[in-house]
Order: structure tokens, then sequence, then C-alpha cells
């Protein structure tokens, strides 16, 4: 069986890092597996870990209403799930379900904090990692809020 | 052939709405109307009103019905939705270049679609699915902007499930019981099976979603000569005479409104006048 350090390898997210480096990212994840339907993380909940996905999807959901909710993006393979862990107040801002029988690997938060504030250089390569994700995303999130295909938005 | 400045009169077969704003027409062709490319578009006529240039949605095979498929934008459009049966309307056409389907065969084929863009490409797919072993893999990307304004999706759907087409779908936003995907059409992209090397891409949506795929299929390996986009331009003569669609040194109606990428990337971002 592939341990933790082996998956990270394939990743194109931990490309560049070294093998102590990626040691140190392992020790703090562990195999987490989740059925579909279910939650990974609650709106408002303690955002103490993150997500690699390696199997299945997920959906990013905001309560638009006491029954409602609206799936604002959905991740796949090889995507990370959640920056929250890295900032306070760490909190989840939205709710991540399931949307198919998912396989992750789970990082706990404040380990990896940790690992980071005694190894600089560590902290440097995920948070450049971490930001490139969140610009991509920022580009996607004003993207959609054009509207772009229903013709409001100039072409 | 028919004169191309004069509209003719011609019946319509049937109205159906196809998804909120969004109906497809079905005319009688006129008996001198040539056949139609896959990409090609028709100038539409609402006597005392206008006209729009909008483009063939159906199948370039049947010769029974010329098929258009509408998003409600402004008057002409507008007065097309309020059609009924048996009513008549104005029609000029066939008119543009077309897709380059048969530079494509041999290859993958790469379809991009958003929104009211995926009627154009529709003719496409009839063309490529009657010849299905002329093409290795098809793949056809969509975006919308919800689930509810997927169009022609049982369509697609039918297509993928009898294994002639893989088929993904990207909405902005969608309500939780929506089991696909949600985001921007360019993630699904890579995750498409083509060979960058073989394929041909045809894309018709809205010009940033055009600009950004272009970008992410370069990324890829996908060169620009193997890239095509359909772009739309207010026009009005639709034979590259009064200069209203004009692109560069192109018009959008006579040398468009599919052009290889290379001839029009650098006037993308221009504005028109
Ligand atoms: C080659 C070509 C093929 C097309 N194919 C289709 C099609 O298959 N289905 C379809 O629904 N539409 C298609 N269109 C777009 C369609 O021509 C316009 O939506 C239509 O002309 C709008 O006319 P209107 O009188 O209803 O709107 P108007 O009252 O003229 O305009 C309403 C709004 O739409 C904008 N607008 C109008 N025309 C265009 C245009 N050409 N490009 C960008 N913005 C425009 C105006 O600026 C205004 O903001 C195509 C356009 C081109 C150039």
């Amino acid at each position: 069986m592939k341990t933790i350090d082996d998956e990270l390898r394939e990743e194109g997210f931990f490309a560049g890092l070294n093998g102590e480096e990626l040691r140190l990212i392992a020790a703090c994840g562990k195999h987490r597996s989740f059925k579909a339907g279910t939650s990974l993380a609650r709106e408002g909940g303690e955002a103490k870990e993150f997500f690699l996905l390696r199997r299945g999807h997920v959906a990013l959901q905001l309560h638009t209403g006491p029954a409602d909710s609206l799936i604002l993006q959905t991740l796949g393979p090889g995507q990370m799930v959640g920056w929250s862990w890295l900032f306070k107040p760490y909190r989840w801002t939205m709710e991540v379900n399931a949307v198919e029988d998912t396989h992750t690997v789970c990082f706990d938060g404040q380990c990896l904090r940790g690992k980071c504030a005694e190894n600089p250089k560590l902290g440097y390569e995920l948070g450049k990692r971490f930001s490139q994700i969140m610009a991509y995303r920022l580009e996607a999130a004003r993207l959609q809020l054009l509207n772009l295909y229903d013709g409001s938005a100039p072409s | 052939m028919m004169d191309p400045l004069l509209p003719r009169r011609v019946e319509i077969l049937s109205v159906a709405e196809e998804v909120q704003n969004v109906f497809t027409l079905d005319l009688r062709p006129p008996p001198d109307y040539g056949p139609f490319e896959a990409g090609q578009f028709n100038m539409l006529y609402v006597p005392g009103a206008g006209q729009a240039a909008i483009s063939v949605s159906g199948d370039p095979r049947d010769k029974t019905r010329l098929r258009h498929t509408i998003r409600r934008e402004g008057n002409v459009t507008s007065l097309l939705q309020a059609k009924q049966v048996a009513d008549h309307i104005g029609l000029r056409g066939p008119f543009g270049q077309g897709w380059p389907l048969a530079a494509a065969e041999g290859g993958d084929l790469l379809l991009l679609g958003g929104g009211i863009g995926l009627a154009p490409l529709r003719p496409a797919l009839y063309q490529a699915l009657a010849h299905r072993e002329r093409f290795h893999r098809i793949s056809l990307l969509i975006g919308a902007r919800s689930p509810e304004q997927l169009l022609y999706y049982p369509e697609l759907q039918h297509w993928a499930d009898e294994g002639s087409l893989e088929l993904q779908v990207c909405v902005d936003s969608a309500s939780a019981t929506w089991r696909g995907r949600v985001g921007v059409i360019t993630d699904l992209i890579p995750e498409a099976e083509f060979d960058p090397q073989q394929v041909t891409v045809l894309m018709c949506g809205p010009e940033i979603m055009q600009r950004f795929s272009v970008r992410k299929l370069r990324g890829l390996g996908v060169k620009g000569e193997a890239m095509y986009l359909s772009l739309e331009r207010h026009m009005q003569c639709a034979v590259g005479l009064c200069g209203h669609c004009q692109l560069g040194p192109q018009f959008v109606c006579r040398d468009g409104p599919v052009f290889p990428l290379g001839k029009i990337e650098p006037y993308l971002m221009t504005g028109e006048f």
C-alpha cells in the first residue's frame, strides 16, 4: 500500500518540495474517506484540518436560507480543500460535502502550522502554493459572478 | 442560389421553448435555399422591426426544416419569440464560414460551448456523429449559468450514454441537489480526453470564456492552428459590404463567424465601432 509520502509525490501541489519537507507534511496527514452525501466540513465549524482529494468530488456550499444551500464550486482529485486552517479564527467559511464516495489525505492544520513555525522555508513553500490556489479560485469566482452565459455581461 | 440581399418570406413550422428565455424556431426552407454548413448563420427578419444574425442549430442533413435556437436579447429576438406556428418571417442566408470539420478528421475533436454558444456547435456534432468513424475521440465541454439553463441536455446526454462522445458540464452555481460540476469551464479542459498534438478545438460562447479557454489549451500544448472560435459582432448586410462587423482586416459575417485563432487573436480584445 502506498504511504502518504508516496501519494504526496504524485500530486502537482507538492512538486518541488524536497524529501524532508514532504516527510514533515506527510507526518501531519492521515487517510480519511467520506461516503457520498456526508460532510467534510461545516460552515462556521472549527477548521482543524484540510484535505487533499485523491478520489471523488466534493461540493463547496453556502447556506442561502434555513433549508437551502447553493453549490459555488466543486473540487476533484488532486485538488486541495480548505485554507481556513491557515488563518485565524480558523473557521470554515463554507460547508464541504462529498458528492461521491471520496478518498482524501486529511492534514492536521495545527500540526502543520507548528512545523511551519519551526521551518520557515516549509511555511514559505506552502504559503506560495496556497496563495496560488486562492488566486486561481478568485479568478474563477469572478468569472462565475459575471453571469457570462446569460448575456448580462459585456461580450 | 438566393440573392443574398433579398429576404425570403418563410413559414414558421414550430416554436419550442428550450430553457428560460431561449427558444427554437423551425422554419420551412425557401426552395432556393442552398445547403448550409455547420457553423453558418442566417439573417432573420421581423418585418417592420429589424433583423438578427442567428446560427443554424439543426442537422445539416435535414432539408425539411431550418432550425434556429434563439436567446431573447432585445427587440428582434423578443418579437421572434412571440411568433406562432404558420406565421411568416424574412430570411437571408446561409452566410459565413463554418466549422472546419474535414480538417479535424483522423484526430480528436474537442468542442467547447458556453450558453447559447452551443447552438452553432450542434450542427457540427450532428455531422461528426453521422461520420463517427472519421474522428477519434469526441469531447464536448459545456458551460451554463445553472443546471436549469443547460441547452439540449437530454439529446447530449443520450449521445454520451451511447458512447458517441464524452460529455462534461460545468455550471456557475447550482442548488444542493446538483450532482455535476460547479466552477469554470476551463477546469474541465485538463480532464477531457484528447491528444494535444492531434486535436481540433471548436469553441463558441462568451468571448471571455473563449479567451480563457485558449490560454488553458495553450498551456496543455494545443497549438493555435488547431483552435477555431466562432465570434459575434453586430452585423447588417452579412456579406461583407457594410462594415458593421469589421474585425481588423476581416468581416465577421463574411470571413467568420468561425475563425482560426491565428486570424483573430490580435483583435479579440478590440471593441466595436
Ligand atoms: C454570426 C452570429 C450568429 C449568431 N447566432 C445566434 C444564435 O444562434 N442564437 C442567438 O440567440 N443569438 C445569436 N446571435 C446573436 C444575435 O444576433 C443577437 O442577440 C441579436 O441580433 C439581438 O437582436 P435584438 O434585436 O433582439 O437585440 P437588440 O435590441 O439589437 O440588442 C439587445 C442587446 O444585445 C446586444 N447585441 C445585439 N446584437 C448583438 C451581437 N451580435 N453581439 C453582441 N451583442 C449584441 C445589444 O448591444 C443590446 O445590448 C448571433 C450573432 C452573430 C453575429
